[in-house]
């Protein structure tokens, strides 16, 4: 083998790979480390591995990586440990979720920028990390959302008023 | 989050809606966790609870549809050079060096004792084992008398060499490095600096001493991924840098060298042969090792022992290697 054949395999298959190693560890920097180790691993079984089975081959060992990534990991206990059962959030007061979904202005990008934020109280560096963007990225993502939430929040309110004069605004969206 | 002056009246509302929504779904899984529940690898009992969850809450649903979705944006070409580079890097430190492999080119790495260690093999080899012995020992008792019955036992462990050593685990399958040549071991070259840059430090005012300042500078940031064992950016730097720069021999050889790292041996001949026609005495010895190497890999070994043969006898830190690498060459037919 010549390291060039082996170069053009990653770049053939690294993007399959590591999209499937940051959908299961959520971390960019971890899937980077077990994409590199998934090629690793094929390197050292070069000659052995059937090269019509990738990617899968490259994605079993990511997913094996990943496995004993979270049974190693402490926020996985604490949170198994913290939370014994977990139960659905009952889904009874639409409104928000309801203006997340339909939303025609808000793309997910938007949308997942807020939801970390404000739902899962992760920091912006935190978001920005989780889904490769820079601070300043998420905090324009996250103005841009909160200006569409704003308006809808006011038409809203502005039609609850003219429903009735003692409306609350926030019943509307809560 | 800083808010626009007009958003200001918003922002006690977005409070009290925000809080609201945290402690709504206060018993979500952080977001790391619901993907991992979701991509099915956490323990199995969490990760059941957590799907769950995930089926019966709108707000969960409605991320992991999302992150999915950002998920499938393709790499960036700079973030596959970034691991590319750490997967060679990770190939060095694993032992089994690049050259190794790259000695056994245009053929597969498959070894004739690979099929002797598939667990099938052992199992049947095993049982071949166990089916000899057997017949043996009936057999030696029904030409025996009973009283030889115990050194017909005796004799079970008394098979051939060869199946004892197909039924016994591989305990040393032959490690392809041991037929890696010692002297031609890739080694990085350690950073240093042109002879230039002494005049920059002595603070000279002229045309000359600003391009050369200009000329270090860069050269120092393109070195940062090689110091860093980062050598498929490092060859990107260095060889804008080496454009831009084309009388650079400290240029040409750090990229010549990174290309060593990366298997680009070809392109490594070429930039480190001009490194050595531009390099000082300092360099120049360096430039010829590496020169050397690249040569060897390339199977140009015939170019390869007259730059070893004047490295060996001179007085420097690369002469007992040279000397070394002469020495393998001389085994090579």
């Amino acid at each position: 083998m010549h390291m060039a054949d082996f170069e053009a395999t990653y770049r053939t298959h690294a993007d399959a790979v590591f999209r499937y190693a940051l959908r299961v560890t959520a971390n960019r920097e971890l899937a980077e480390d077990i994409t590199s180790e998934a090629f690793l691993e094929l390197y050292r079984n070069w000659g052995s591995v059937d090269l019509s089975r990738l990617p899968g081959w490259l994605l079993t060992v990511v997913k094996n990586r990943a496995v004993d990534y979270w049974r190693k990991s402490a926020v996985e206990r604490r949170y198994v440990e913290s939370t014994p059962v977990v139960e659905a959030t009952p889904a009874s007061e639409p409104g928000i979720e309801q203006w997340l979904l339909e939303e025609p202005a808000l793309k997910p990008i938007h949308r997942a920028c807020l939801v970390m934020h404000f739902v899962h109280g992760m920091s912006r560096s935190e978001v920005g990390e989780r889904l490769g963007l820079s601070e300043t990225q998420v905090k324009g993502h996250l103005q841009y959302a909160l200006r569409l939430l704003r308006k809808a929040w006011t038409s809203v309110g502005d039609g609850e008023r003219q429903n009735s004069e003692s409306g609350s605004r926030r019943t509307g969206l809560l | 989050m800083s808010l626009d002056p007009d958003e200001q009246d918003f922002s006690s509302d977005l409070e009290s809606l925000t809080a609201g929504l945290r402690q709504r779904f206060s018993r979500c899984p952080d977001p790391s966790v619901i993907q991992a529940a979701m991509g099915f690898v956490l323990p199995d009992v969490p990760g059941a609870q957590i799907r769950a969850h995930v089926d019966g809450c709108p707000m969960c649903r409605l991320l992991v549809r999302d992150l999915e979705s950002l998920d499938d944006a393709p790499l960036p070409e700079r973030d596959a050079n970034r691991i590319w580079a750490r997967v060679v890097q990770k190939t060095i430190e694993s032992g089994i060096t690049p050259k190794t492999l790259s000695s056994q080119r245009g053929r597969a790495v498959t070894k004739w004792w690979t099929p002797f260690f598939r667990p099938w093999a052992i199992a049947a080899a095993a049982m071949a084992v166990i089916v000899l012995a057997i017949s043996l020992s009936v057999g030696i008792r029904l030409v025996r008398s009973p009283r030889d019955n115990s050194e017909a036992s005796n004799s079970l462990p008394d098979v051939s060499p060869r199946e004892n050593t197909a039924a016994s685990p591989p305990q040393s399958i032959p490690s392809p490095s041991t037929s890696t040549t010692t002297a031609f071991i890739l080694e990085k070259a350690p950073v240093r600096l042109p002879a230039s840059a002494a005049m920059v430090w002595r603070g000279g005012a002229d045309a000359d001493s600003d391009r050369a300042s200009a000329e270090l500078k860069e050269l120092e940031i393109a070195l940062e991924p090689y110091r860093a064992g980062n050598y498929a950016e490092a060859e990107l730097r260095l060889t804008r840098l080496a454009k831009k720069y084309p009388r650079s021999a400290e240029a040409r050889f750090y990229l010549g060298v990174s290309q060593l790292f990366l298997n680009k041996d070809q392109e490594a001949v070429g930039n480190l042969k001009e490194a050595r026609s531009l390099a000082d005495r300092t360099l120049s010895g360096q430039a010829a090792w590496y020169l050397a190497m690249a040569y060897h890999r390339v199977g140009q070994n015939d170019l390869a022992r007259p730059l070893l043969e004047k490295l060996c006898g001179a007085a420097s830190k690369t002469s007992p290697r040279a000397c070394a690498g002469l020495d393998e060459l001389s085994k090579v037919p």
